[in-house]
């Protein structure tokens, strides 16, 4: 904004709301990209959904803070059970399901993917954007959703790690297709929507 | 802060985005009951609305309402000034429209069962009174519309602001919704400003205002005005 | 060819809040909040003992509490068959890690979960859900977050749920129109623009109401 600090008014109580908003539908966002038809792949199951593509673009979209907050939104609701993870399954009973750890890691996976593409989106050149956002949305999953999914399995499923790092293998291909795809989404969207990046 | 003041005035206004100025309006008094804002898409008629109740503020300049300040004084002004946007869906965020009017009233009425009654006897003011209780995301685009003009009229503002409102809707719909527009302004004696694309609606105002490229183009009697926004778009598809 | 097509752009938002099933059994009338407590003491339940037993056990005991109140255990077990792949992979990767045993048993215990989930919301409305979200989310105003605030998200999201689903099934079938139907990225950018537009027009509306929270 503009304006002075000391005057503060419906537009910064609009900021405030429509970042509310933005949480509030990006949870929804997640949800039903969720709902797209499950493809389980591999030995244990795990579905591949364009659930983690919609938690990415939470970050990429939403930076840090807010995307963390709309993926721990869609976590809480989904366990307290309304049937929103994927195959419309919900409830604390998914915990005892193989995607467990996987649910559990959404928000700092946004988190992560966030602070990365934030630093990303305000520092590079826009031609830089696509791969720099890809990195981002691949680190935050190299660094939370897969280590968090493969403890759950092991927890779960009764596998040791290794077993477990194993079955996590074939969801590699599809969680780089779609990291790509969200990185070549939100790049436009930011483009065409500077106001999102004005917030943390 | 004397009621004799005019209703809305603007005063050497200016609103940036970044470098780019989105609109530029040196002094502007409205005191008319029915006032229409018409121009291309674009040009600026958002932004001069939403500085009305404060949702835009003025990068330079000052906006009253009243006398009331719309920054210093956002929430007296948001009282007052009642907001109906274009989307109907983006406007409800209960499960039914009466639950949505209630919300409206969460900070002004305490006690629930009367939360209860006025959203009821709002809704029928309006003539849906059988659409309370019905999931607002089954209604159709102009019962949503009225529903959202329901929760702004609840709140009892004294100048209600609409940006294209009946641009998502049909024709039957339009006519329903301004129809109902005209009536209220009549019983309530509100101020009524409409942005629209819709010429004979924009007719209907004692006002008009054109907004081109930032800057208010021309001011007056409707007839006029909308026919300079004619000539004017003809010229520029022409070239 | 069929001479009658299904009515399709209602599907979406059935296939999200259709599932209650309606009645007025007992399940029906527990409040929300009982409901989410004892299914969280059983799942921990289960999920400590890990015995098939009693994972049966419960499993048998939903089936027959669900026919109690009026939802046919048809409809508790319909979720079964949304997700049998996932439950065969489990099978088949307990058999290749694991022995015949200890895949009964990790079965049994995801089935008696899930199947315990689904009984709640059967028998529970999404904004009722709500309220006891609201509930457990009031502690965090000690560690400076607002409750209300965060209520109101839980609203918008609610909302935004049947209204994304209509525009994920729209922009489904311009990717078929234009013969994109495999690029995830032309199924995702409308999307997406959809969901920041929605986003900031419900911001906005909401502002002009001076609603910022929902109080109690």
């Amino acid at each position: 904004m503009t304006s002075s600090p000391l005057r503060r008014g419906a537009a910064q109580s609009a900021h405030r709301t429509v970042d509310i908003a933005m949480i509030g539908v990006f949870a929804a966002l997640i949800a039903v990209l969720a709902f797209a038809p499950p493809i389980p792949v591999g030995s244990a199951g795990v579905p591949i959904t364009l659930q983690t593509l919609g938690v990415a673009l939470a970050g990429l979209t939403l930076g840090p803070w807010r995307g963390a907050a709309a993926a721990g939104l869609y976590l809480a609701l989904g366990l307290l059970g309304l049937p929103i993870f994927s195959g419309f399954a919900g409830g604390l009973g998914v915990l005892a399901g193989p995607s467990a750890g996987y649910l559990l890691s959404f928000p700092l996976t946004a988190l992560i993917t966030g602070l990365i593409a934030w630093a990303v989106l305000r520092r590079a050149q826009p031609r830089w954007w696509v791969p720099l956002l890809f990195c981002a949305a691949a680190a935050g999953s190299i660094l939370a959703t897969h280590p968090l999914g493969i403890l759950g399995m092991s927890f779960t499923l009764d596998v040791s790690l290794q077993e477990a790092f194993l079955m996590d293998i074939v969801f590699w291909p599809g969680d780089l297709a779609k990291s790509l795809a969200g990185a070549g989404a939100a790049a436009l969207l930011h483009r065409t929507y500077p106001m999102l990046l004005a917030r943390r | 802060m004397t009621s004799t003041s005019s209703e809305i005035r603007l005063e050497s206004v200016r609103v940036l985005a970044g470098e780019r100025e989105l609109l530029a309006v040196p002094s502007l008094e409205l005191t008319e009951r029915r006032i229409s804002v018409i121009g291309p898409n674009g040009g600026g008629k958002s932004t001069l609305l939403q500085l009305f109740n404060g949702l835009t503020e003025p990068t330079e300049g000052w906006v009253t309402v009243r006398g009331l300040d719309t920054i210093d004084q956002g929430r007296q002004v948001r009282r007052r000034v009642g907001f109906v946007f274009s989307n109907p869906a983006a406007q409800l965020v209960m499960p039914t429209p009466q639950e949505d009017v209630e919300l409206s009233l969460q900070r002004t009425v305490r006690d629930r069962a009367e939360r209860r009654r006025l959203a009821a006897a709002c809704l029928t003011e309006l003539g849906i009174a059988e659409l309370a209780d019905r999931s607002s995301h089954e209604l159709s685009g102009g019962q949503q519309q009225l529903a959202a003009l329901a929760t702004v009229l609840i709140q009892e503002p004294e100048i209600v602001v609409l940006d294209e409102p009946t641009t998502l809707l049909d024709l039957v719909n339009a006519e329903r919704f301004t129809g109902i527009l005209d009536q209220l302004a009549a019983q309530k004696g509100l101020q009524i400003i409409t942005a629209t694309h819709d010429l004979q609606l924009a007719a209907r105002a004692e006002r008009c205002l054109l907004i081109d490229s930032g800057a208010l183009h021309s001011d007056g009697a409707p007839e006029t005005v909308i026919e300079t926004y004619r000539s004017m778009a003809a010229q520029r598809a022409a070239r | 060819m069929s001479r009658r097509r299904r009515p399709r752009p209602l599907r979406a938002r059935d296939q999200v809040f259709g599932r209650t099933a309606p009645g007025n059994g007992i399940l029906h009338r527990t409040p929300a909040w009982a409901k989410v407590a004892v299914l969280a003491a059983v799942t921990v339940t289960v999920l400590i003992l890990r015995s098939p037993t009693v994972s049966l056990g419960v499993v048998v005991a939903v089936l027959l509490l669900g026919a109690a109140a009026g939802v046919p255990p048809v409809k508790v077990l319909r979720l079964l068959r949304r997700i049998w792949l996932l439950l065969a992979a489990v099978l088949a990767a307990q058999l290749l890690f694991n022995d015949l045993a200890g895949a009964g048993e990790v079965l049994s215990r995801i089935i008696a979960c899930l199947l315990g989930a689904q009984l709640l919301i059967l028998t529970t409305r999404p904004h009722d859900l709500l309220g006891v979200f609201r509930t457990l989310v009031l502690p965090l105003r000690w560690v400076g977050l607002s409750p209300g605030r965060i209520a109101l998200a839980g609203l918008v999201m609610l909302r935004a749920i049947p209204y994304l689903a209509d525009l994920a099934h729209l922009a489904h079938r311009q990717t078929q129109a234009r013969g994109l139907e495999h690029s995830i990225r032309a199924r995702t950018v409308p999307l997406l623009t959809g969901s920041v537009d929605y986003a900031r027009d419900t911001g906005r509306a909401l502002a002009a109401r001076g609603i910022d929270q929902v109080r109690r």
